[in-house]
C-alpha cells in the first residue's frame, strides 16, 4: 500500500473489514494539495496516465494495460460513467474535497457495496472528506495561479449543525489561456551529415474556463451514515487538437467544447438487527456536451454537435454477518443511460451480485459473482465471477491473490457512431490473475515498506475500429486479444525523528502487453516505467522531489521504428510551508524542472517547465 | 467528431496511371533490399504515398525496381531540414511537367517536388486539396474550400487552376465537396460528392477550359460521386454509394447501406450508362482497361471484395472475387494500379494502425511479391 507514514490518517471505520487492501492509495494533505486527480495518482504503480496536455486536455488512466474503459470510477461508492465513449476525464475532478483515493485490483471487497462494483477489472474509489466529528464551522480559501495564465480561486465552507449532521459547500473557478511553447524536431543521418530541424511553436486554442460547485450533506446517526450531494460543473474550452503540418495562415484548430454537468446523488448505510446491514444509493446525472467544429480555413463555417447524456442509477445491498468468520452480501442495481444527439441511443442494465467472505485470523477470502443483463443498445448477459484471498501471517507480511473475469460493454459510440452496418458486437472480456506480497516493518526511527504484485491478464474480443472492405466505411469488430504480464514494485523507506521526517519511494512497473495478432507490444504501453519521490519534512516545511520515467513506446502494435515514441523523463519539485498559528499554507510547485520536451499521446506535446503557487487559508 | 469525419472522408483517389516512361536517373535514396523479382515491366520506379493516420504525417516512399530497393520517406531523406515532413493526409499525386505534385489535404498545401531527387521546389497554398489532373501547362486541383462535416452551412467546393510555369492560380466554384476530375475535349469534368452535407451531391460540374468558367452542372443518376477517369471519349466515374439511418427494434438509430458503390460512364452530350454489377468506388485506368475494386456484399452487410477489369471499348467486364484467387491475402484494399507494360496489378493493403503492405500480382492474378509500406498506403504512381 502506497500510503506514506507522513500522510497516514486514521481511516474511518468502514462497515466491515476489507478482504484485500487497495493496491495503491493516497490520502490526506498530499492528496488535497494536488492540482487535480490525475496529478495525485499518476505515481501509482501499474497505472499509465494518458494526458493530451495543457490546462483543459483530456486525462484518463489505463490500469495494467487493459484500457481506460476497464477501470470503474466511484465517488463515495457511486459510479461516474460515460455511456458514449467510456472515457471519464479525471482532470475535471478536484482533490480538495477528497479524503482518500484508492485503486483496487479486481474490486473493493467490503461487506456493503453496490452490485456495479463487482463488474470491472479495477476500481478507483474516491472518498469525500467529511467535516471532522470534533470540528467547528470552518472556511477554507484557496488561491492557485501560475503558468498558462492560470488563475484558480476556490473556497469551501464546512459546518457542523449537530453531532450527527454536517455539511460542506465548495466552489471553484479556473481560468487559463493555456498557451505554452514546445519543440517540433527531427534529426537524421544523411549523406551530407546529421541534419534536421528544431522549430519552436506555441500551443494555441487551449484556453480553459471552468466553474464547479458542490454541496454535500452528511448525516451520521447511531449505527448508520448517510450523505447527499449536488454537483454542478460548467466549462468552456478550446480544443487545440493534434500538432500537424498546417499552412502558416491557418490555425491547427479553432474547435471549442462546452460542458455542463449536473449530478445529484445520495446514499446511506444502516446497521439493522442481528448482524444485518443495509445500503441504498441513487444518482441522477445530466451531461451536456456541445462541440463546435470550426473550419480552419473559414472561421465563419462551423458544425455544432450537441450531446445530452442522462443517466439514473439506484442500488440496494444487504449484508449479513452470519458469524465472526462468515459474511454474506447481496446487491441489486438498476441503471438507465440515454444519449440524445442528432440520433439517440439508450440502455437499461440490471446488475445483481452476491458475495461470501471468510475471515479467520490471518486468512481472509472472498468469492463473489456479478451478473449483468443489459438491453436497449444490444442485449447482453454477462457473468463476472471473482475470487480474492489474503493471508497475513504476522504484522509485517501479507500475501494475496486475485482471480476474476469481467467485461466492458460496447459504448454508444462503438455501436452507433463509429460504424455503418451495425453488426452484433460482443463485450470486451478481461481475465485477470494476480498475486502480491507486501512487507512493512518499523525499526526505531525507520519505517520500511515493500510490495510486489505479479499479474497475468488476458483480454479477448477486443473492440477495435477497422476500415472494412468498403474502405471509407469504418466498422467496429471484436478482433484479437492482448496478453499482459506485469510486475509492479513499490518500495518506501522513511526516517522519522522529532520534527524531521525524511523519506524516499521508488516504484517500478514492467508491462509486457502483446497483441495476439501482430505479436507486438500494444500501443502506448511502455515495457518499463518508474517513478521516484524524495521528501523532507521539517517543522512546517516540506520539500518534495518527484521523477517520472517512461520507457519507449509505440503507437502501433507493429513495433516498427517509425511508430516509436521516445522515452521521457520529467522531474517535479515542490516546497510547502505552513505558517505556524495562522492557518496559512503556501506551496510552490515546479513541474518539468529540466524542461523536457515530450509527448504522452503522439502529436499532443506536453508543456515544458511550468510553475504554480498555491495559498491555502483556513479560518 | 472532426476525426471521424476525416476517417470517413479521407478516402482518396488512386493516382491515375500515366502509362508513359521516363528515363531513370541515378539518384539514390537509403532503403532496404526487397525481393521484387526481375519482371517488373519497363518502369523503373513506383512512388507510394502513405496518407498516415491523422495527425501522423504522410510519407512518400519509393520502390526502386532497378536496384530492388524500398526507400522509406524519401521526402525527409531529400529535405531533412523541412519541418514536419511533407505534410498531412496525402490525398493524391501526379507528375506534371516532370515534377511530382503531392496534395496534402489536412495541411492545405501542395508540395511540388523536383524529380528524381525529390527536393522540395515549391509549396502551394491550396485549401483542402483532394485530386489533381493536368492538361497543357495547367494543373487542376479539386478543393473542399473550408467545408465542415455536418455544418448547417453548405460551402461549395472549388477547382484551382495553377499555371505550372509561374504558379499563377485561378479558382472556380463547383459543386459540394468535389472529388475526382478529368479533362475531355475542351472541358474539365468534376465529380461532386457532397459528403459533408446531409443531402449528397449528384452532379458533375463541367468547366470550359478556354474561359475557365463553369459551363453547367449535370445531374447524374447516382449520388455521392467519387473518382473519375476519361476513356474512349467518355467520362467514367464511381459513387461511394449511400447510407441511411433507421430505427432498430429497440428504437436505436442505426446506419445502413441503402445504395451500393457503382460505376457510371457518361458521354459529353450527357448519356449515362450504369455498370450494373460493378460495385467499386476506387478506379484507375490503364490503356483500355479500367481497374477497380470494392465490396460486392456491402448491401447485405457482408464482405466480398472483388476486383473488376472493365473493357472501356465494349460492354463487358471481368469480376474476380478476392477470395477465389491469390488476392485473398489482401485485407483492406485501398489503392490499385495496373502496370501498362506487363499488366501487373499492384494493390495496397492499407493499415491505419500500423504498416501497410503493397502486393504485386501478375496478369493472371498470381501473387508475385509483397513489400511493407507506411501507414494508410493510398496512392501509387509508376515512373
Amino acid at each position: 500500500m502506497a500510503q506514506e507514514a507522513d500522510s497516514l490518517r486514521a481511516a474511518r471505520v468502514t462497515a466491515s473489514l476489507q478482504v484485500a487492501p487497495p493496491s495503491a492509495a493516497i490520502a490526506g494533505p498530499r492528496l488535497r494539495q494536488a492540482a487535480n486527480l490525475p496529478d495525485a495518482i499518476r505515481g501509482f504503480s501499474g497505472l499509465q496516465l494518458r494526458d493530451y496536455g495543457g490546462a483543459g486536455g483530456l486525462k484518463t488512466i489505463n490500469v495494467r494495460s487493459l484500457g481506460s474503459a476497464h477501470t470503474a470510477i466511484f465517488l463515495d461508492g457511486i459510479p461516474i460513467d460515460n455511456a458514449q465513449n467510456a472515457q471519464v476525464d479525471l482532470g475535471r475532478i478536484p482533490t480538495d474535497g477528497l479524503e482518500k483515493v484508492e485503486l483496487f485490483q479486481g474490486q473493493r471487497s467490503q461487506l456493503l457495496q453496490t452490485a456495479r462494483e463487482y463488474g470491472s477489472a479495477s476500481a478507483l474509489h474516491l472518498t469525500s472528506a467529511q467535516p471532522a466529528p470534533e470540528g467547528r464551522n470552518g472556511f477554507k480559501v484557496r488561491l492557485r495561479g501560475g503558468s498558462f495564465g492560470t488563475v484558480s480561486p476556490a473556497a469551501a465552507w464546512e459546518s457542523r449543525w449537530s453531532p450527527v449532521l454536517s455539511s460542506r459547500v465548495q466552489a471553484g473557478f479556473t481560468h487559463a489561456h493555456g498557451r505554452y511553447p514546445f519543440h517540433v524536431k527531427d534529426f537524421r543521418n544523411t549523406p551530407e551529415g546529421y541534419k534536421g530541424y528544431d522549430t519552436v511553436m506555441v500551443r494555441q486554442n487551449c484556453d480553459l474556463m471552468e466553474f464547479r460547485t458542490d454541496a454535500h450533506l452528511f448525516y451520521t446517526p447511531e449505527g448508520g451514515r448517510y450523505d447527499a450531494r449536488v454537483s454542478w460543473y460548467d466549462a468552456s474550452r478550446g480544443i487545440p487538437g493534434p500538432v500537424y503540418k498546417q499552412a502558416d495562415r491557418y490555425p491547427l484548430s479553432d474547435d471549442r467544447q462546452v460542458d455542463r454537468n449536473l449530478s445529484v446523488q445520495a446514499g446511506g448505510e444502516q446497521e439493522l438487527t442481528s448482524g444485518l446491514s443495509l445500503l441504498v444509493r441513487a444518482k441522477y446525472a445530466r451531461d451536456v456536451l456541445q462541440y463546435l467544429d470550426v473550419s480552419e480555413i473559414d472561421p465563419a463555417v462551423s458544425a455544432q454537435w450537441n450531446y445530452l447524456q442522462q443517466s439514473g442509477f439506484a442500488s440496494v445491498a444487504l449484508g449479513w454477518k452470519a458469524s465472526e468468520r462468515w459474511h454474506f452480501s447481496g446487491a441489486v442495481d438498476g441503471q438507465y443511460e440515454a444519449l440524445q444527439s442528432r440520433v439517440s441511443a439508450r440502455r437499461k442494465t440490471l446488475f445483481t451480485a452476491v458475495s461470501a467472505s471468510f475471515l479467520d485470523g490471518p486468512w481472509r477470502a472472498s468469492a463473489a459473482a456479478q451478473y449483468q443483463y443489459s438491453s436497449g443498445a444490444g442485449t447482453y448477459r454477462f457473468l463476472s465471477p471473482s475470487f480474492i484471498l489474503t493471508w497475513t501471517p504476522d504484522r509485517s507480511w501479507e500475501f494475496g491473490g486475485l482471480l476474476k473475469r469481467s467485461c466492458r460493454l460496447p459504448t454508444f459510440n462503438d455501436l452507433y457512431y463509429s460504424q455503418i452496418t451495425v453488426r452484433k458486437l460482443e463485450p470486451e472480456e478481461v481475465y485477470q490473475s494476480a498475486a502480491h506480497w507486501s512487507w512493512n516493518r518499523r525499526y526505531e526511527h525507520w519505517h520500511f515498506q515493500a510490495r510486489e504484485e505479479l499479474y497475468f491478464n488476458y483480454v479477448r474480443n477486443k473492440l477495435i475500429a477497422v476500415p472494412n472492405g468498403s474502405l471509407f466505411r469504418w466498422s467496429m469488430y471484436n478482433l484479437g486479444g492482448v496478453r499482459i504480464f506485469g510486475d509492479d514494485w513499490d518500495l518506501t523507506a522513511s526516517w522519522h525523528s522529532g520534527p524531521t521526517t525524511l523519506g524516499a519511494t521508488a516504484r517500478y512497473t514492467y508491462q509486457w502487453a502483446h497483441d495476439t495478432g501482430t505479436g507486438g507490444q500494444i500501443p502506448y504501453i511502455p515495457l518499463h516505467s518508474a517513478n521516484f519521490r524524495i521528501f523532507w519534512n521539517q517543522g512546517g516545511w516540506r520539500v518534495d522531489l518527484q521523477g517520472f520515467l517512461t520507457g519507449e513506446r509505440f503507437t502501433s502494435s507493429t513495433n516498427r521504428d517509425d511508430f516509436r515514441i521516445a522515452p521521457w523523463t520529467t522531474w517535479d519539485a515542490s516546497l510547502t510551508y505552513a505558517f505556524p498559528g495562522t492557518g496559512l499554507t503556501l506551496r510552490v510547485q515546479l513541474n518539468n524542472l529540466l524542461n523536457a520536451n515530450y509527448e504522452i499521446i503522439r502529436q499532443y506535446p506536453m508543456p515544458g517547465f511550468n510553475a504554480f503557487c498555491t495559498l491555502d487559508y483556513l479560518f | 467528431m472532426k476525426k471521424i469525419s476525416l476517417l470517413v472522408f479521407s478516402a482518396v483517389l488512386v493516382a491515375i496511371a500515366s502509362c508513359t516512361k521516363e528515363n531513370a536517373s541515378e539518384v539514390t535514396f537509403a532503403g532496404i533490399e526487397v525481393e521484387v523479382g526481375e519482371q517488373n515491366g519497363s518502369f523503373s520506379k513506383l512512388y507510394i504515398l502513405n496518407e498516415g493516420t491523422f495527425p501522423d504525417e504522410s510519407t512518400l516512399d519509393l520502390l526502386d525496381f532497378k536496384n530492388k530497393k524500398y526507400c522509406t520517406d524519401i521526402f525527409a531523406q531529400a529535405n531533412p531540414e523541412v519541418a514536419q515532413g511533407i505534410g498531412n493526409t496525402g490525398n493524391d499525386m501526379a507528375v506534371v511537367n516532370g515534377k511530382l505534385w503531392v496534395l496534402l489535404n489536412a495541411s492545405n498545401q501542395v508540395a511540388v517536388l523536383h524529380l528524381p531527387d525529390a527536393k522540395l521546389e515549391r509549396v502551394l497554398d491550396v485549401e483542402s486539396p483532394r485530386y489533381i489532373a493536368a492538361e497543357g501547362k495547367y494543373a487542376y486541383i479539386t478543393s473542399y474550400a473550408g467545408a465542415v462535416y455536418g455544418s448547417e452551412e453548405m460551402v461549395a467546393g472549388k477547382v484551382y487552376r495553377i499555371d505550372t510555369g509561374n504558379y499563377e492560380t485561378q479558382t472556380v466554384e463547383v459543386g459540394y465537396q468535389p472529388e475526382g476530375l478529368a479533362v475531355l475535349g475542351n472541358k474539365l469534368y468534376v465529380a461532386n460528392s457532397g459528403g459533408y452535407n446531409w443531402m449528397h451531391d449528384n452532379r458533375i460540374s463541367v468547366i470550359d477550359l478556354a474561359s475557365f468558367k463553369l459551363d453547367k452542372q449535370v445531374r447524374t443518376p447516382v449520388t455521392n460521386l467519387f473518382q473519375m477517369v476519361v476513356a474512349q471519349d467518355k467520362v467514367w466515374f464511381s459513387s461511394y454509394g449511400e447510407s441511411t439511418w433507421s430505427q432498430d427494434a429497440e428504437g436505436n438509430w442505426i446506419q445502413s447501406v441503402s445504395a451500393p458503390q457503382t460505376l457510371v460512364s457518361m458521354t459529353p452530350d450527357g448519356k449515362f450508362t450504369e455498370w450494373d454489377g460493378v460495385h467499386a468506388n476506387r478506379i484507375s485506368l490503364c490503356g483500355n482497361t479500367l481497374v477497380a475494386f470494392g465490396n460486392d456484399a456491402e448491401m447485405e452487410g457482408g464482405f466480398d471484395n472483388c476486383l473488376y477489369l472493365v473493357n472501356t471499348t465494349g460492354t463487358t467486364f471481368q469480376k474476380v472475387h478476392f477470395a477465389d484467387t491469390d488476392l485473398k491475402i489482401v485485407g483492406n484494399p485501398y489503392a490499385v494500379l495496373m502496370n501498362g507494360s506487363n499488366n501487373d496489378i499492384y494493390i495496397a493493403d492499407a493499415s491505419f494502425t500500423g504498416g501497410s503492405k503493397l502486393h504485386c500480382f501478375d496478369s493472371a492474378l498470381k501473387h508475385k511479391w509483397t513489400v511493407e509500406t507506411g501507414v494508410g498506403t493510398g496512392h501509387l504512381l509508376l515512373q
